[in-house]
Parts: C-alpha cells; structure tokens; sequence
C-alpha cells in the first residue's frame, strides 16, 4: 500500500534551546542555539560530543554511542532529563526526555506524555556526521542495517512496528529452534514462526531495497561532486537467502534444518547487509581510506536529502568532530549543504569557521561539562 | 521493620501484590479500608471469599463461571455452530458487552509464546480442538489479540482447524468505530488502509 503525497514544501523545523540535567558530564545546563550555524569548542574530552548525543537522542531516541541508557545518567545520579526547544512552522514548541535508572524512557511533547518514546521519530529529524560515520562503510553489516533501519523508522512508523515485531518474532522463534534441537523432534509450530517472519521480513526487505535504490541515485551524484566523478558507486542488498530461493518463506523453509542445528534463525533481514561497491570493489574491503570517508559523507548526504524529501522537513545537521577529517574540496562540499541547514558543529579549534557567509554564528564553550560561554555574532 | 503495626503493614504488603498497584497506591487502599465501617469492610472481605470459592472455570469453554456449564455455554438460545476464541476471561466480558454476537466462546488462557515458555499444551487448546471436532461447529472466530503471540496463536489454531472442514475466521483491525478519523494514530490508520473493502 504507498500513499502518494502531493508534492509539499520543506518545512523548517528550528532548534532554540537544549536544556540538560545530570545528562553525562552535566549538572544543569541551558544551551541556546544560532537558528544558522552553531559552534561548540572547548578541549578535548569536556563534553562536546555530549551535546550533539543529546540531540540525536531526540532525534531517534536512542545513543549513537551506546545501547546502555544508564551510561547517560551522570555519574552518582539516578535519572537524566533533557528537553528540547524548536520551532517548527512558526509553533513554539518542547520535547523532553526523562531517563531513570529501572524505568521506561518517558516522553513528553508539549508538557503532554506520550505512550511511546517512538512518537518522537520525525518531529526533530537531525543527521549526524561523526567520526563513527565511518563505520558505516568499514564496519560489520550491523552497523549498516542500524543506520538504514534509523532512517526508515524516522520516516515511517509502520516500518518500526514490523520491526518491533519482527524482532519479538526472532526471539520467539530462536527459543523454539532451541527447544527443537534439544528434544530432537519436529514441532509444528515451526511452521507458524517461519510464516510469520517471512510476513514483516518481507515487508523489511522490501522497504529497506526501496530506500537503497534511492539513495544509490543521490550518492552518485553526491560522490561526483565531492571527488572530481572518479568513482563509480553501487549499493546492493545483500540477502543470504536470494542464492537459495527467490521467495523468504520458501528460502527459510528450506534451511530449517541448518537453523535448528544453531538453534537460531540463520537467514531474514536480521542478517542482511548492504554492500557499498566502488568501482566494482567491494568497499569494506578494497577502499583507500580517502575513498572510505568519501563514500560516508556521501551515504550521509544522501541520508539527509532523503529524509528530508520524505519527512518535508529540513533536518539539522550535526557534525561531530568530522571537519579536521576532511580535505579541501570535501569541506567545501559539506559548507555547501551547512548554509542551507541549521547546523551543530563541535570543534577543538574555534577559528576553523569564520568563513563561513555572512549568517548568524553561535558560539558555545564547553569547560568540563559547563557552558562558559554562548554568544551569537553575526560574521 | 514497618513503622505500622503488623495487621496494617500486612494489608499494605496484600494490596502491592496486585497488578497495577505500587506502595503508594497500596497505602491508600489500606487506609481506605481502614476507615470503613465494619460491616462494610467484612463485606468486602467476603466478596473476595465467596468469588474464589464459587467461581470456577467452565468445563466447556475455560470461561469464568459460577454454574458448570457457564451461562452461554449452556444457554440453549445460543447459537451453538460459532465458536469465537479469546485468550482471556476479560476478552469475552468486552465481547458480550457488543450484545451483536450470539455465539459461543472459548477462553484460552494466554497464547503460545516460545519466550515465555508457553507451549499449545499449555494453554486452553485441546479442549477446543475437541469441541471443533464434534461436529457441531461451522466457524471458528480467532479473537487473540493483534501482537505478535496473538496472531501466531490463531495462525496456528487456523491450521488444526482448517483440515478438520471448519471455517476459521481473524476478527478486523482499525479504527474505533465512533472516534473520528483525525484522532486515529498513523499505524492505525495505515492499518485500516491496508484492510479496506469494496462498498
């Protein structure tokens, strides 16, 4: 079922004011932001990147760091709670988090609690440009099936219930294998977990290809842009079943007696990869590192216009860290795409930025986990 | 080492065993009780007696009953060819509350979920199964909830149904009816996209 939308205009949702309590290294902080470019200096290892996890938090409600929540309560405390001015089309508005050590995330939306800490998803989309990006090129196919399955739950929440449900069934189904392999006989119930993951598999799989093909198209012209078209990009869903069988139910019925020998499912969107091929290559494998960190800021370029042409709104884009990481003609491409978007910006060295355009600079200092100073300039 | 005297703190400790009640909550009740009149706390005391003594579950169906058979299933009125299956006594309450179903019902108990080690045997199945296989039944509504052990309960119940020349039904989901379009949340409302019909 596709709902076609008729073609709107990107809406600006604009971030005011981060306000953090006992989140990580800080107390009680308030940090107000340029609705252009906003600077965040300081050392290293103060609490820069704390920042920008804060908002990618309420952008996706999770940790681009860590799956542990507890690691975010500042040290001694019991619970963090951050909240989040912006304003989207014209409408003042506040999202907050609130984490206590044993209980559920608790959302609240303008002052009113939400069942569902995924009621955040789209209303502040943001993406993040880390050193971590990296990852998604080098890294193991986890990593890459994280970041696709981030964007797709942030553009469509029947995308995130299949998934919620996908995972339930895996575990369901990897006890049951379990129970199989152990009493050594066939159970018919079997039969039931094998359709229903074949069911929200293929929905994943084929939401998940859509995308791909979609970003395939904005990365190779991103890529051009960004290294004189030298490189020739591919992505590819690899699913290990497609060798087997053309159909997912028919593919995992037929490896039924590999997954009770692991008692686990062995094959379904759990496992899948995405390729990223460069000039026929392998990636992951055969890139320079140049090419690596190329082909990242390229995937997350293409990422942002994505979710950006889906969602109808402008995310903001925060960059940790990255700019030092990049040559010339990359960091020229990148403050491209700064101008058009407000952007969250962490640096060591505060001086890299001032030629940026005339726009409205925020200029934040970060000292062990305290603002020491946030003031706005125009350049 | 309670700071309330040990009948009180007994109370207390009886209410918080209750699902959906913490320490506070608990407090509250206590002293509520506390400050009724005695004959009407002894009512309350009995009422809760007299249920777990009288109430048991229907031979037939699992419900909840006080006669056995349990009103619907011995209600000669019903209509006996439609079995719709729930998977708690609080499922068919909601269901008879409708007044439009004159069926009879079948409580499951719980559903089959591998994670919390809950085979079919274990829930209210077999007996089902009997009753299906008596002849008397034409349609087997499967009522388990929409997540994912509901559906793969009534998948699995569609299975040893369907053979046995039975017709094996999945109840609709989407909108509430009498809640307005605007107010359906988006999973809901795509929800109810996919499962539209012709008019």
């Amino acid at each position: 079922m596709k709902i076609i939308l008729s073609a709107r205009m990107v809406i600006d949702v604009e971030i005011r004011k981060l306000y953090l309590k006992n989140f990580r290294n800080y107390r009680e902080e308030e940090i107000e932001f340029s609705k252009n470019v906003s600077i965040i200096f300081g050392e290293n290892a103060q609490g820069k990147t704390n920042i920008v996890e804060a908002l990618y938090l309420f952008a996706t409600g999770k940790s681009h760091r860590t799956n542990n929540m507890n690691e975010l309560i500042r040290y001694g405390k019991e619970f963090f709670e951050i909240s989040l001015d912006f304003e989207d089309n014209n409408y003042l508005q506040t999202i907050q988090i609130r984490y206590e050590k044993g209980k559920r995330k608790e959302l609240r939306i303008n002052e009113i609690k939400k069942e569902r800490i995924s009621e955040l998803l789209g209303v502040v989309p943001s993406v993040l440009f880390a050193p971590e990006s990296l990852l998604y090129v080098k890294g193991s196919p986890g990593e890459r099936r994280k970041i696709i399955d981030i964007v797709l739950c942030q553009m469509n929440k029947i995308y995130l219930l299949e998934l919620q449900k996908y995972n339930r069934i895996i575990k369901n189904k990897n006890v049951l294998l379990k129970q199989i392999q152990f009493n050594s006989k066939s159970d018919m119930q079997l039969e039931i977990w094998n359709e229903s993951q074949s069911k929200s598999g293929s929905y994943i799989i084929n939401e998940r290809r859509k995308l791909i093909e979609n970003l395939e198209k904005r990365m190779m012209r991103i890529l051009s842009g960004i290294s004189d078209g030298r490189e020739e990009i591919k992505l590819k869903y690899r699913t290990f079943h497609e060798d087997i069988h053309e159909n997912l139910l028919e593919a995992i019925r037929q490896n039924t007696q590999r997954d009770i020998d692991q008692g686990s499912c062995t094959i379904g969107p759990h496992r899948d990869d995405l390729e990223i091929i460069v000039n026929g290559k392998n990636s992951r494998m055969y890139c320079s590192q140049g090419q690596q960190r190329s082909v990242a800021l390229a995937l997350n370029i293409a990422i942002l216009e994505e979710l950006e042409s889906k969602l109808g709104k402008a995310p903001i884009l925060l960059l940790d860290d990255v700019m030092s990481e990049l040559d010339e003609k990359r960091q020229n491409y990148l403050l491209k795409i700064i101008n058009k978007r407000q952007t969250i910006i962490t640096t060591t060295e505060k001086s890299k930025f001032a030629e940026t355009e005339k726009r409205m600079i925020s200029y934040i200092q970060i000292k062990d986990g305290a603002i020491v100073d946030n003031k706005k300039i125009l350049t | 080492m309670s700071m309330y005297a040990m009948p009180v703190a007994k109370l207390i400790d009886a209410f918080e065993k209750l699902p959906g009640i913490g320490h506070k909550t608990a407090q509250r009740l206590a002293f509520h009780i506390l400050g009724m009149p005695t004959e009407k706390a002894m009512d309350f005391a009995k009422a809760i007696v007299e249920a777990k003594r009288t109430i048991q579950y229907c031979s037939v169906c699992g419900d909840l009953t006080d006669t056995d058979p349990c009103r619907v299933c011995g209600n000669e009125k019903r209509d006996r060819s439609i079995i719709c299956v729930v998977e708690s006594p609080r499922d068919v309450a909601a269901m008879e509350k409708v007044r439009e179903y004159k069926g009879l019902y079948h409580v499951l108990h719980g559903v089959i979920s591998p994670m919390e080690g809950i085979g079919p045997d274990d829930i209210n199945m077999k007996t089902l199964i009997q009753r299906v296989g008596g002849g008397e039944t034409r349609e087997v509504i499967l009522a388990t909830n929409p997540d994912v052990e509901g559906e793969a309960t009534a998948m699995y119940l569609a299975k040893i149904i369907k053979p046995l020349g039975v017709k094996a039904t999945r109840i609709a989901h989407g909108l509430p009816v009498g809640g307005d379009l605007e107010y359906a949340d988006e999973v809901t409302l795509a929800k109810s996209l996919e499962g539209r019909r012709e008019i």
